[in-house]
């Protein structure tokens, strides 16, 4: 398998030969979301990290690393089988095998070449993207599941006696805010997210254009 | 069209030819048989085996990446009919060699009759 940097996962890194597999960060997730919800039940201005939060889960970068080492194999196979019939190809001396039939196979050897060649650095392209997605979504449920745990023992602690700098910052925008301007600050909120799945779907396209290509 | 050319020290008529049947035969051979290594063919489908479980299905990314996993899954779809259709071509390609060794016989074999005609 890949010796690509991973980022480490409980349960590991699944492999792309065996079906299933994954799912192991799951847990995270949810605990962090749901630490979230209650910590924004104690202070409402924090709701807004519910919403944000919760519209990048459900999210598995063993999937991505799952993919990420299917496309490295991809790579490495289609690349070696162009390479292999070149070489049968140029094995065949010329006092085997001269003539105008030889030439014309020659081309078509040499279009397998390169087609296999543009399908090979395409599949690797891809593992490297997902390679570096899967790393940077692991570290941002890490980052969300210590930062919820934070948020909602502050939250408790602060309920409960009086709380720090961080609960008197929270508290004070709460109260500050009214439940309109609260579901305007989420309202935006969402609008924003709508705008980064559309950009997404714009990289979705670009991707299929540009980053696929000799695979289809 | 130039005439063949003899090669010395190959030994034999067959060999001594610039079509050497034999040579194109396992040449298209070798490209899905593994008696000399690894086959084209076989490297093909060493990759076409694993993409079901590439696939990374609706909840790899979030609901945000939801766009980009499915783009990728249609990716998976089509390079996995790709590389079907690569070993397919591969295997025409066998053929193709076959029926050129083919005509050089039958062409030898017109050539014998027309030598002993005249």
């Amino acid at each position: 398998m890949s010796d690509a940097f991973k980022l480490p996962i409980p349960g590991g890194t699944p492999s792309p030969y065996e079906p299933g597999g994954g799912g192991d960060l799951r847990w995270m997730q949810l605990t962090a979301l749901a630490e979230y919800a209650f910590a924004a039940v104690l202070l409402p201005s924090l709701q807004k990290y519910v919403l944000k939060y919760a519209l990048t889960i459900p999210a598995d970068p063993q999937l991505l690393h799952k993919a990420a080492d299917g496309w490295s194999a991809i790579s490495s196979s289609v690349s070696a089988s162009g390479a292999s019939m070149r070489d049968q190809h140029d094995n065949v001396s010329a006092a085997s095998w001269q003539a105008m039939d030889r030439a014309a196979f020659g081309e078509k050897v040499d279009e397998y070449d390169t087609g296999s060649q543009t399908a090979a650095n395409s599949a690797h392209r891809l593992a490297l993207i997902l390679r570096v997605l899967a790393n940077l979504w692991t570290a941002w449920i890490y980052l969300n599941f210590t930062s919820a745990t934070f948020t909602a023992a502050l939250a408790l602690s602060g309920t409960l006696g009086g709380g720090g700098w961080f609960y008197g910052q929270w508290k004070a925008q709460s109260l500050a805010l009214s439940m309109e301007q609260r579901l305007l600050v989420l309202r935006s909120k969402v609008l924003w997210e709508l705008f980064k799945l559309l950009v997404a779907c714009g990289i979705a396209w670009g991707y299929d254009k540009t980053l696929a290509d000799g695979l289809k | 069209m130039a005439l063949p050319s003899a090669t010395p020290g190959t030994g034999g008529d067959e060999s001594a030819r610039i079509y050497d049947r034999g040579a194109i035969k396992r040449l298209g051979d070798a490209l899905v048989d593994d008696t000399d290594g690894t086959s084209p063919v076989s490297h093909l489908e060493e990759a076409g085996t694993f993409p079901p479980n590439m696939r990374l299905g609706w909840g790899a990314l979030g609901v945000i990446g939801l766009p980009l996993t499915q783009e990728h899954d249609k990716i998976v779809a089509a390079a996995e009919r790709k590389l079907g259709d690569m070993a397919q071509s591969l295997h025409g390609h066998r053929d193709e060699l076959y029926t050129a060794s083919g005509n050089v016989d039958a062409a030898e074999v017109e050539n014998m009759e027309n030598v002993r005609r005249i």
